[in-house]
């Protein structure tokens, strides 16, 4: 199966991200301590729109309403402190770990003709040209960078590494 | 498979790059927040140096430790050692990423040289056999999502100091 590999990576993240979300308060999770840096809030919503994205690919039916969530979690949306705007944080954990299902489920489904053709995000077609680099990008190195934004945000708070 | 993770592998070195070019030798050990050990530049591009040299991605290709990754010790840079704030206990920013670049280029052309075939056969490194059983996953967590994920550490330890996004 194409990106069999790339799927098992894919799941092994969800359990390092959930051991980063360990014990982490609701109110807590749309803490931003910088100016321009991201909250755990905006990872979990960021992922999960992206694993969404990812199951319509391969025609899947998204769990959340797509357009109402990117402007708040798209790639260079802003996050804010005020969780009233966004989603409640046990919605946006839960969307995020029913993603990483979702996507497992629909991979094998997406064809060697779709993913051999033209990436559909045109945005990151020069460096991902074709879905197959995309889809590869996305369940590794891509999630992969957010766990560590997610992991450094733990740490400048005093909180112990992990390993 | 192999195309696509020497990609991704490649593009890994460039963001590495990108993310400390702008660093002062001050910078490259700055632990900002509440003075806990925080992940810095110099401790994130050797520790990954050294999985690229030693004990990561060579030791899953069969490669021989280069002489050259011997200032990358394991009590400075392994897994789980603890970065501290004194630049003058590291290498500097342009040995630690000419070690980084040597190490990736060492492990692209060892990768470059097997089959698909062979990333299918069962991973040789019984740690992480556990939670990756074929080879093309172990390689794809230690090449990509283990890099990214340091790589995402600094991102953050950059806008934490008021760095702007790269």
């Amino acid at each position: 199966m194409a990106l069999e590999q790339e799927v098992k990576v894919y799941q092994s993240q969800l359990a390092y991200g959930e051991m980063l979300l360990e014990g982490l308060a609701a109110d807590k999770a749309f803490e931003l301590i910088c100016d321009g840096g991201v909250n755990p809030a905006w990872i979990m919503g960021h992922l999960g729109l992206v694993a969404n994205n990812i199951t319509a690919m391969a025609g899947g039916q998204p769990k959340i309403d797509v357009e109402q969530w990117k402007p708040l979690f798209g790639g260079g949306t802003t996050p804010a402190t005020d969780a009233s705007a966004y989603p409640a944080w046990d919605e946006l954990v839960s969307v995020w770990k029913q993603g990483h299902a979702d996507v497992a489920d629909a991979i094998p489904s997406i064809s060697e003709e779709v993913l051999s053709g033209e990436n559909p995000i045109e945005l990151l077609r020069p460096i991902l040209m074709t879905t197959h680099d995309f889809l590869s990008f996305a369940l590794t190195a891509h999630e992969s960078m957010h766990m560590g934004q997610l992991s450094t945000w733990r740490r400048v708070q005093g909180q112990p590494p992990l390993f | 498979m192999i195309d696509s993770l020497l990609h991704l592998y490649e593009d890994n070195l460039g963001y590495a790059r990108r993310l400390v070019d702008d660093l002062t030798p001050e910078q490259m050990t700055a632990q900002p927040g509440t003075g806990a050990a925080v992940n810095h530049a110099a401790w994130v591009l050797g520790h990954l140096a050294l999985v690229a040299h030693v004990n990561g991605a060579s030791y899953l290709l069969g490669l021989d430790v280069a002489p050259e990754s011997s200032v990358l010790g394991p009590d400075d840079f392994g897994g789980g050692s603890t970065p501290k704030p004194d630049a003058a206990l590291y290498p500097d920013k342009d040995k630690l990423l000419g070690l980084l670049a040597s190490g990736h280029a060492r492990v692209a052309e060892a990768l470059a040289r097997r089959t698909a075939g062979e990333l299918d056969q069962p991973t040789p490194h019984p740690g992480l056999a556990a939670r990756f059983p074929r080879f093309g996953g172990a390689l794809t967590h230690v090449l990509v999502r283990h890099e990214m994920l340091h790589l995402g550490q600094l991102s953050a330890w950059r806008r934490v100091q008021g760095l702007p996004s790269v």
